[in-house]
């Protein structure tokens, strides 16, 4: 008899926890292992709908088409360009660490199109533990990617799985509410990517890269409409107040508009449209100076602290 | 100091393993499924994408059949493209969606490309697009005569022009 009181009662408690972590999972896992309490985090953010926000970041700057560009330079890799790791352990809120995640997301890019596989172990594994940090470590294929980096053959797969990789982690945070985050993720890459490039502009002051610097005012305007709605939380202010100084030197920067209609070619089944609008940049060597200053004082700033 | 041990009987003890296995199946379920099923699509579009394509993105989208009034339900994405840069973008249907997908490329009011041309009846599954003003783009997904559907569209990188 006692026997079986135990066993309905044990069978009430533990349908009554399964219950309760199912619910936690489905709902309340966003919430989990923030440093800054979810409250806090969520503090004054504006309820921008999920779509418009979407609308804003999609691919809002990769670092493959940054990367691609500078390799095509024939500039040679460069190390003492990317952000050292050294600090990632200081980083003591999930907004350090998001943003560092997208800088290092922006490494990788760099070190993957100079196949520099060998490198890239480093980084995983950082990415891996910011990744974690901030609660979206299992969209981060660490072993396969570290698998893949063993060898420099699979830079494909490499290139393919790291950046489906930041996909997932970018549309797992924003679908958890989490998107303040997410624009930290970005804004972190965006700063890495320009950083990179204006240092390649020194070694090699090519035109196109000149133009590449330039037309982030674009694209910076983009991102500083998805940071300003999470301006109200003070913590996440501090970043829009960096990027903003950004933003005030590339104000300078004109851009302008040519016309023209697309020419559509289909050649061995494959159609290529060729646009004839053109946005053509125009900066200075002081706009540029400008920039490159305060890019670097900024990234240096924030990688630190 | 006493030492409290729990026995529990093999009754409970099953009990743990079930209720531990349900936990478990539901909590993977959960976060994993519909992820998994989506990223094998992604994977293989990628792949139809080509081997000198770079994936950067993918936007997937599932829609209703049209309503009495006809019109095509469609799905928009906006995307940041660069100047100098040549893109390929790809289309491939879900598995046993009623629909073919249709891929249009617009920046705020032009149409630049489309994987279906309504006079010719032609379909593309990909289309390049060699991009001289950088800014935002949109693409829009829809179903051929207004089918129920579903699909995933790759954005990738080509070359740099």
């Amino acid at each position: 008899m006692i026997k079986k009181i135990i066993f309905i009662a044990s069978a009430v408690i533990l349908i009554g926890v399964s219950i309760y972590i199912i619910y936690i999972n489905s709902h309340l896992k966003p919430h989990e292992n923030l440093d800054v309490p979810y409250e806090e985090v969520n503090k004054g953010v504006i309820d921008i709908e999920v779509e418009a926000v979407k609308s804003i970041t999609e691919n809002i700057s990769s670092p493959i088409e940054i990367a691609a560009l500078i390799k095509e330079m024939g500039v040679p890799f460069n190390r003492d360009f990317l952000a050292p790791t050294d600090y990632v352990s200081n980083y003591s809120t999930n907004y350090a660490q998001a943003f560092a995640l997208g800088v290092f997301s922006a490494d990788l890019g760099y070190l993957n199109m100079y196949n520099k596989t060998g490198s890239v172990i480093d980084y995983l594994t950082t990415i891996k533990n910011l990744a974690d940090a901030i609660n979206v470590g299992q969209y981060f294929d660490f072993a396969t990617l570290k698998r893949l980096a063993s060898n420099s053959s699979n830079v494909d797969s490499l290139k393919y799985i790291s950046v489906h990789s930041f996909n997932q982690i970018d549309q797992n945070l924003r679908q958890r509410k989490r998107g303040n985050l997410s624009a930290l993720i970005i804004a972190g890459a965006w700063l890495e990517g320009i950083y990179i490039t204006i240092q390649v502009s020194k070694i090699k002051p090519d035109p196109k890269l000149l133009e590449k610097i330039g037309e982030q005012k674009i694209i910076l305007s983009d991102l500083m409409t998805l940071l300003a709605s999470y301006a109200k939380d003070p913590i996440f202010k501090n970043y829009v107040n960096e990027f903003n100084s950004i933003k005030a030197k590339f104000d300078e920067v004109q851009i302008t508009y040519e016309q023209g209609e697309p020419v559509t070619v289909v050649e061995n089944g494959m159609m290529t449209v060729v646009q004839k609008d053109r946005s053509i940049v125009h900066i200075t060597t002081q706009q540029l100076n400008d920039i490159s200053q305060t890019v670097e004082l900024i990234r240096n700033r924030l990688i630190r602290q | 100091m006493t030492n409290i041990v729990i026995k529990p009987t093999g009754q409970i003890s099953k009990l743990l393993i079930v209720l531990g296995l349900i936990i478990a199946g539901w909590v993977g379920f959960d976060q994993d499924a519909a992820g998994q099923s989506g990223s094998k699509l992604v994977e293989l579009c990628n792949s139809v994408a080509g081997d000198d394509a770079t994936y950067l993105k993918d936007f997937y989208v599932e829609l209703d059949a049209a309503g009495p009034e006809g019109k095509a339900p469609e799905q928009r994405f906006t995307i940041v493209l660069s100047k100098n840069t040549e893109y390929r973008f790809t289309v491939c249907n879900a598995e046993g969606s009623q629909g073919k997908a249709i891929l249009q490329l617009y920046d705020v009011s032009k149409l630049y490309a489309s994987t279906y041309n309504p006079q010719t009846g032609q379909t593309f599954q990909s289309f390049n697009f060699q991009c001289q003003k950088t800014g935002a783009y949109h693409l829009i997904v829809s179903f051929l005569d207004g089918k129920k559907g579903s699909a995933v569209v790759i954005a990738s990188f080509v070359r740099t022009l």
